[in-house]
């Protein structure tokens, strides 16, 4: 008898048709495609300017593309969906009330979709190595506490996608271990996860594939590696 | 929209732009301005009996149609001035500070709009309820309370029309309220919405003042233009029935030129900010270029 063989074909979180994003007649992004299975640790790289956070900004609906599609969970940003589900965030610098706690904070955002607990956000504010019971405003924190705060807003609400902007600047040797590990720990739970860094050693330490991004276009490494 | 329930929408946006220092500032300013119109009041023969309320009608009467007066400007003004200043910015600081943590918890750009629009409703109540009762306090420290107007605004000429049977409480539910909360609501919802069209607070919460500072100005002895101009909707000093030279300007036209103000806004808005990019634009091509 012949063997059969069945593939189950895996369905992309996020799948990306031609994307481009033109802002007041600057080409930011230009006809990028890809797409990022589950459970992955994708990295995006590039220089300044290159287009790899507006990229992230695009996947989490802040702003819709001019051209091509971005679906993120199987629905269409801006059509089927404002914004994808199950999605952590952290983009651009974490924007907390200086005058609350780490934790009000969290509270505060957590009351909206009052899916999670006081225990929850105790734990994740405790993963990423911040202390709950500090009860000095955000405007006492380093700027490497308030990113920490930030990843742990993302965390929060158990997401399935993470989109992280530069997640480990700001931050020192310690912090950036933790945020290594955490991230590890995600994916083992099936969490995909897509973040940027300009530094290209750190993403291909951490992620399963890393894109260069130059001038709004994606490429598997930057021009003179490859 | 989003399944978040609109009332949690609501008390984050509430809780967030609330401050005590903000309730505070408000409570002084509107002490200060009662003191100016106490002592606008005061002067006059105490044969008359003034009373607290008219210190609450001089406050909120606005200045006339040929009173050039900066001092009356300015008591008239400063209310307005304080609010777009505290809260007039409330949806374009929680859009380029929050935006990108808030907007996707809540599933919905509109429902995140018509939050910051409610949001700001309740607080043009609150903040003119504060100011009313604070004038009316710290007039009670140098008048006598009364349940109607005292023989000094009957005794102006210019009251003369108004009717002798009419109690205080029907003065303010019938004109200042409705004038000062109508107007406070339109003028600080264009700020609001040209704060988000701009991407820029500074530059909407100048637009909001001049817009009061000219109608203050082009109305001056122009009885013609009196009742087009925005902020001429609180001066109840230049409605026909005080100001029988500014035709066709009563209750009813404020009411409606406010009410077009609000829904024009609310609608352009509500089709401008579907598709509006969370992260400035202009933020975006700097950080990228």
């Amino acid at each position: 008898m012949e063997e059969v063989t069945t593939t189950v074909a895996v369905k992309p979180v996020v799948m990306l048709e031609g994307v481009s994003k033109v802002i007041r007649g600057r080409t930011i992004l230009e006809d990028v495609s890809f797409e990022i299975p589950p459970a992955q640790i994708v990295g995006l790289s590039g220089l300044n300017g290159s287009g790899k956070s507006t990229l992230l900004k695009v996947i989490g609906g802040f702003i819709y593309p001019t051209e091509g599609r971005v679906v993120v969970f199987g629905k269409e940003i801006g059509k089927e969906a404002e914004f994808p589900d199950k999605t952590g965030v952290l983009i651009e610098k974490p924007g907390f009330l200086t005058s609350m706690s780490g934790r009000k904070n969290l509270e505060l955002l957590a009351s909206i979709r009052n899916e999670i607990g006081e225990k929850e956000i105790r734990e994740v504010i405790t993963l990423v190595g911040l202390d709950p019971d500090d009860k000095r405003p955000v405007r006492a924190y380093s700027t490497g506490m308030i990113q920490r705060l930030g990843i742990a807003q993302a965390l929060m609400e158990h997401p399935e996608l993470l989109l992280l902007d530069e997640p480990t600047s700001n931050l020192d040797r310690e912090g950036i271990t933790i945020v290594h590990n955490v991230l590890r720990d995600l994916k083992k739970k099936g969490i995909t996860i897509l973040m940027t860094s300009p530094n290209m050693e750190e993403l291909r330490y951490i992620c399963d594939t890393v894109f260069w991004v130059e001038n709004g276009h994606l490429g598997k490494e930057p021009p003179q590696m490859q | 929209m989003g399944n978040v329930p609109f009332s949690r929408v609501i008390r984050l946006n509430v809780t967030t732009a609330f401050r005590w220092k903000s309730l505070l500032w408000t409570v002084v300013l509107f002490a200060v301005i009662g003191l100016f119109g106490v002592y606008e009041v005061v002067p006059y023969p105490t044969a008359l009996s003034e009373n607290v309320w008219d210190v609450l009608f001089v406050t909120f009467s606005g200045p006339g149609l040929v009173n050039d007066s900066l001092f009356e400007f300015v008591h008239w003004f400063l209310p307005y001035l304080f609010f777009f200043y505290l809260f007039g910015n409330i949806a374009e600081e929680n859009l380029s500070q929050r935006g990108v943590s808030l907007i996707p918890l809540i599933g919905s750009r509109r429902k995140w709009w018509l939050g910051e629009v409610v949001t700001l409703l309740i607080l043009s109540f609150f903040y003119v309820v504060t100011g009313v009762a604070t004038i009316l306090i710290v007039s009670r420290c140098f008048l006598p309370w009364s349940a109607n107007l005292s023989p000094f605004l009957l005794s102006r000429g210019i009251w003369q029309a108004i009717p002798k049977d009419l109690t205080v409480a029907m003065l303010l539910l019938r004109w200042i309220f409705p004038l000062f909360f109508g107007t406070l609501v339109a003028v600080s919802f264009l700020q609001m919405a040209l704060a988000l069209q701009w991407r820029n607070a500074f530059l909407s919460f100048i637009a909001a003042s001049a817009m009061m500072i000219l109608s203050w100005l082009f109305g001056i002895r122009h009885p013609s233009v009196v009742r087009w101009l925005p902020g001429s909707q609180s001066m109840l000093l230049r409605h026909t029935f005080l100001e029988p030279q500014v035709r066709g300007f009563s209750l009813a036209w404020s009411l409606g030129y406010n009410a077009v103000i609000i829904l024009a806004v609310l609608a352009v808005s509500f089709i401008y900010v579907r598709r509006i990019d969370i992260v400035k634009e202009i933020s975006e091509i700097h950080k990228e270029a």
